[in-house]
């Protein structure tokens, strides 16, 4: 081969490779039948979050974004639509005009998530030959009918309907069907995730929530923390942290609103802690219920090093016992109860009842508080954290630590999520009543929820949260917070709490309260947190079957029975929906093959097709509210 | 000379038969690439395309009818009126899409670097020829430095791929000019290795974070220092030797160390001109999956509408991708998406049969052509059109890095259009000419 017949066909074999690596790589790309495009895309209907009867708390309902797209916009015909249009999208002409000349894009948006009425006046406009080049584009929207109501649990999604917070943020995968789950094999068919069923009761919710804002006007406090478990099942029933926001507009709300306290806020508990550090102490033989301790208004020791120590009390309680200790919130006495103990095995006690871990119900940024450990301790640390300070918990870790108090010493899971249910409705899991662990002995709770009474009577600093006729086991609490500036005690910020037990006879509810930093004329948890605790146990008193003193239990529900909010649904011929709830007729509003109107507000009064008439797909249902 | 009349009977029809072809195709895919998924037209760009492709085909047979005997003398003039252009250009020109690349006359704007290309071409094809006996390694030094002016020029102003075509033209170019291979290699491995020594500094402390072999010694101060002496030291020895005894393997140590000097030396120059983000963007141009939400997007995009087309396709006018507006610069830059989509598989390989069809006729010129100039020429214009192709198809396809080469014949705009067209008429003046003269 001579030196140009090489020239020549190593030129051809370097072209023929590079052109073989574009072919196989095409055809690679062109017939593997993965890939999916524009018009394949598959809509996701995000499963709706209810209560626990059932009630919606959170649904998909189809919204708008308003675009323009230039190149079809008529630039003669324009401005005199544009005031109709801007008057549609509830904005000022003059800046429709002045986008559509500033915006370099062709394609930018007007307004997005709007309500179907705007997209429809628009889409009607377009019918009729208007609004050339504006461009209606259906997106996945959410919807929360219940507005505030556990707005902190219930949490919001971002702009592609993504979970951002709360369980819609940490169910986010089985809300919006997961990768997991099987996807219809038809794109068309939308595709549904599975719903959420919390624990959360909505009346006790809302109940609570008027009960929590009523307290934040009263105390002038930053924040109302209010937490009502079922002692029985670890089940939380109400969730409520004040301020809250509407996760229907959740970014017009502060950021500050969207703080989930509850779970993430970490502080001093103060006296109420008592409860769990004397049953620990008990519990532990230190001390029994007949022990004694001498308070003088001060607790004394000295170091082996000769320097005394002394920590103050509020008063001189004289000889006091456990059952004082908790009467009076005795800060002495409870100091000389936890010298009867190990460092060791306290720190242990207190770690069986949750502290300092979490818990687990794995909400986006849930705190584990603080509990140190005890070689780091220094010889006041013992006799502080007794009497609540020198450890962070929060209001969950609380209410949870208190179910082994209401249930004979064993301490329960929280749970919020009762039922994870696909479309179908079948079951995909549920959380079963969970055990934790046993945290103190039987005796030790019913002995410690005894003295709990006690706080309750007349001489207790729980008695303003005691309602007539119920047996309540209450402790009060007052801690002062660190002021971040100086990292000390400040003199004028404090939490002011109490936790309630009721009945004490048989408990099934756990209620627990914070008032973070109230301004009004006093802090003291016994006179401003008992009093809500009161209005939160009458709340909850009117809304269960609990039996209330020594008249017999009126087994009725507490509220009238309708029958259990079945959602409105139509399937081969129009239902007679007259009488139903405007709330229960939303998810027709998200069905894909009909149409449906809605006019007015409150319930149905007529409807258009008559109740029986068979409804094919695209059918336009019209029904009139009253 | 063949008269007119002759030139004409002798047209090469497989080279217009192509070039017609994918004219037509890029015409109807700019037709439908201005379609909105509503039906409406909203582009008048193929009307413009049309009026480009009909005074195209003036251009091409005017181009044809020049012998290139006599017109090779004014290639030098070309060369350099089309440089004073894009000074020109570079410092008035219009600022499109980021880079200063535009002359407008009227309301039409020219992109020179097109033409640019083409000029060089043709000088690049006059020196090679009129330089026969000069050494081959003082040829291609000549050639190197034909192409770097332009490249230095548009560099500064424009994206880095519009400057790398002339680097084909004059692989191209060299080769069927019968430059000596080693002498090629030497400046593709020298190319190569000061190119790769100068990003790696930056691929490692970004990106690798563990060092690749045993490399740092070449690129990390202080160790490429003595890399360097040691390498200068053997290149010493070794040319030496060479002179002195004449042995084969004296001058392929020398060839390899100064290779390597020569690579330490170019990239700690550039090294030190270049910032470091100058260094990032190049490393992001040879792998964009370092940046997915840049220029990622578009290739998902586009590999989303090349699989969606099939086999078949989805007929003409029928691509969702493109009418729904998810392919970006879908006139220019990915119309080949657009016919993969559209005309599916078989469009794809019709396509790029037309194109190896065109390559092919190119290999034949070159082969059955004895005249070094129109050999020359020829291999140039293969050169760009080629990487052209294999540039725009294999970004389409996620392969190659995105940049704003587009595709010829079949890519919209008026500069790209009549350079091709002018090259094919070029190539068809050849072709009628290599039996006479």
């Amino acid at each position: 081969m001579n030196r140009r017949a090489f020239r020549y066909w190593s030129v051809i074999a370097l072209l023929g490779i590079f052109t073989l690596v574009i072919v196989i790589r095409y055809a690679s790309l062109a017939l593997s039948p993965t890939a999916t495009d524009a018009s394949a895309f598959q809509e996701v209907e995000r499963g709706p979050i209810t209560d626990r009867s059932g009630r919606y708390l959170a649904l998909d309902s189809p919204l708008y974004n308003i675009a323009v797209w230039k190149p079809e916009i008529q630039s003669d015909a324009f401005p005199a639509e544009a005031r109709r249009l801007a008057a549609i999208l509830g904005i000022e002409d003059a800046d429709l005009l002045g986008r559509l000349k500033t915006e370099k894009a062709d394609f930018f948006y007007l307004r997005k998530r709007v309500q179907p009425q705007v997209a429809r006046a628009i889409q009607e406009g377009r019918a009729t030959g208007a609004f050339s080049g504006i461009v209606v584009e259906k997106v996945a929207g959410r919807l929360y009918p219940e507005k505030r109501l556990a707005s902190h649990l219930v949490g919001f999604v971002g702009d592609a309907n993504k979970g951002l917070a709360g369980v819609e943020a940490r169910y986010d995968e089985d809300l919006s069907g997961g990768a997991k789950a099987v996807r219809p094999a038809d794109p068309r068919v939308p595709f549904r995730g599975n719903s959420v069923s919390l624990t959360i009761d909505s009346d006790i919710q809302f109940s609570l929530e008027e009960v929590a804002r009523k307290a934040i006007s009263d105390t002038g406090a930053q924040s109302v923390i209010l937490v009502a478990a079922d002692a029985r099942s670890g089940e939380i029933l109400a969730y409520v942290a004040e301020p809250d926001f509407d996760p229907n507009e959740y970014l017009m709300a502060p950021a500050e609103a969207w703080y989930d306290w509850p779970s993430v806020y970490a502080y001093e508990p103060g006296s109420v802690f008592k409860v769990f550090s004397m049953a620990s102490v008990l519990d532990l033989g230190g001390a029994d219920t007949r022990s004694t301790f001498y308070c003088d208004g001060a607790y004394h020791r000295t170091a082996p090093s000769g320097e005394p120590i002394t920590i103050k009390c509020l008063a001189v309680h004289g000889t006091v016992d456990i059952e004082h200790i908790l009467e009076y919130s005795c800060n002495a006495g409870a100091a000389y109860a936890s010298d009867t103990v190990q460092a060791l095995d306290f720190y242990e006690r207190l770690r069986g009842f949750g502290f300092g871990s979490r818990l687990g119900l794995a909400l986006a940024g849930e705190s584990p508080g603080a509990l140190r450990s005890p070689e780091t301790w220094s010889l006041r640390s013992k006799p502080t954290i007794a009497m609540g300070q020198e450890i962070l918990v929060t209001a969950l870790q609380m209410t949870t630590a208190a179910t082994a108090i209401a249930n004979g010493g064993v301490m329960l899971k929280p749970i919020i999520v009762r039922k994870v249910a696909a479309p179908d409705g079948t079951t995909v899991y549920e959380n079963a009543p969970q055990v934790v662990r046993r945290a103190v002995s039987a005796e030790t709770a019913s002995s410690i929820l005894a003295s709990m009474e006690t706080v309750s009577s007349a001489s207790g600093t729980g008695r303003r949260a005691k309602v007539k006729d119920v047996r309540m086991a209450v402790k009060t609490g007052t801690a002062q917070m660190i002021d971040p500036q100086t990292r000390r005690y400040s003199e004028k910020d404090y939490i002011a709490s109490t936790l309630a037990i009721f009945p004490a006879e048989e408990p099934r509810i756990v209620l627990y309260l914070a008032i973070v930093k109230p301004t009004g004329e006093s802090y003291y948890g016994g006179r401003i947190a008992a009093p809500v605790i009161k209005d939160a146990t009458e709340a909850i008193l009117s809304l269960t079957d609990l039996p209330r003193g020594a008249s017999p239990a009126v087994l009725h529900p507490g509220r009238i029975a309708i029958p259990r909010a079945e959602a409105a649904s139509i399937g081969d011929t129009m239902p007679d929906l007259t009488g139903t709830p405007k709330r229960l007729l939303l998810p027709l509003l998200a069905r894909k093959d009909l149409i449906v109107h809605i006019e007015g507000e409150g319930y149905v009064s007529a409807q258009r097709p008559a109740a029986g008439t068979p409804v094919p797909p695209g059918t336009e249902i019209f029904l009139e509210l009253k | 000379m063949s008269s007119i009349r002759t030139i004409f009977s002798d047209i090469d029809v497989p080279i217009l038969g192509t070039t017609l072809g994918l004219v037509v195709i890029g015409i109807l895919s700019i037709y439908s690439s201005g379609m909105t998924s509503e039906g409406v037209q909203v582009s008048n760009e193929y009307v413009k395309q049309i009026i480009w492709a009909v005074s195209g085909l003036f251009l091409m047979g005017l181009t044809m009818l020049l012998d290139y005997n006599r017109t090779k003398d004014y290639s030098l003039f070309v060369y350099v009126f089309f440089l004073l252009v894009l000074i020109y250009t570079s410092i008035a020109g219009k600022v499109v899409n980021g880079s200063r690349s535009w002359i407008g006359i009227g309301d039409i704007g020219i992109q020179p670097s097109e033409f640019t290309k083409l000029a060089t071409i043709l000088f690049l094809a006059q020196y090679l020829s009129s330089s026969e006996h000069v050494p081959s390694l003082r040829r291609l030094a000549a050639a190197l430095a034909i192409v770097c002016v332009p490249i230095i020029i548009i560099l500064p102003q424009q994206d880095f791929g519009t400057s790398l075509v002339f680097f084909p033209i004059l692989i191209f170019s060299v080769y069927a000019a019968g430059i000596e291979r080693r002498h090629i290699a030497f400046m593709l491995a020298g190319a190569f290795l000061a190119g790769l020594l100068t990003i790696l500094p930056l691929w490692e402390k970004f990106i690798l974070k563990s060092p690749p072999l045993l490399l740092f010694v070449l690129y990390r101060q202080p160790y490429s220092y003595f890399s360097l002496s040691v390498a200068g030291l053997i290149f010493g020895l070794a040319t030496w030797g060479w002179t002195s005894f004449r042995k084969r393997y004296y001058y392929w140590i020398s060839y390899v160390s100064l290779l390597l000097a020569g690579g330490i030396i170019v990239s700690s120059l550039a090294q030190k001109i270049l910032k470091d983000y100058q260094i990032m963007r190049l490393i992001v141009f040879l792998d964009p999956s370092i940046d997915p939400r840049g220029s990622g997007w578009n290739i998902l995009q586009s590999i989303t509408a090349i699989g969606s087309g099939g086999f078949w396709g989805k007929g003409f006018l029928q691509g969702t991708q493109s009418h729904y507006r998810y392919l970006p610069q879908q006139s220019t830059d990915f119309i080949f998406s657009i016919i993969a989509e559209e005309w599916g598989f078989v469009g794809g390989l019709a396509v790029f049969g037309l194109f190896t069809l065109l390559f092919r006729r190119c290999i034949l010129l070159i082969r059955s052509s004895r005249d070094v100039y129109a050999t020359t020429m020829v291999a140039g214009v293969l050169g760009m059109i080629f990487f052209h192709f294999f540039i725009n198809a294999g970004m389409a396809m996620g392969i190659m890095p995105i940049t704003g080469i587009p595709l010829f014949f079949l890519s919209y705009g008026g500069s790209s259009l009549w350079t091709v067209m002018i090259a094919v008429g070029l190539l068809l003046g050849v072709s009628a000419r290599r039996y006479g003269a």
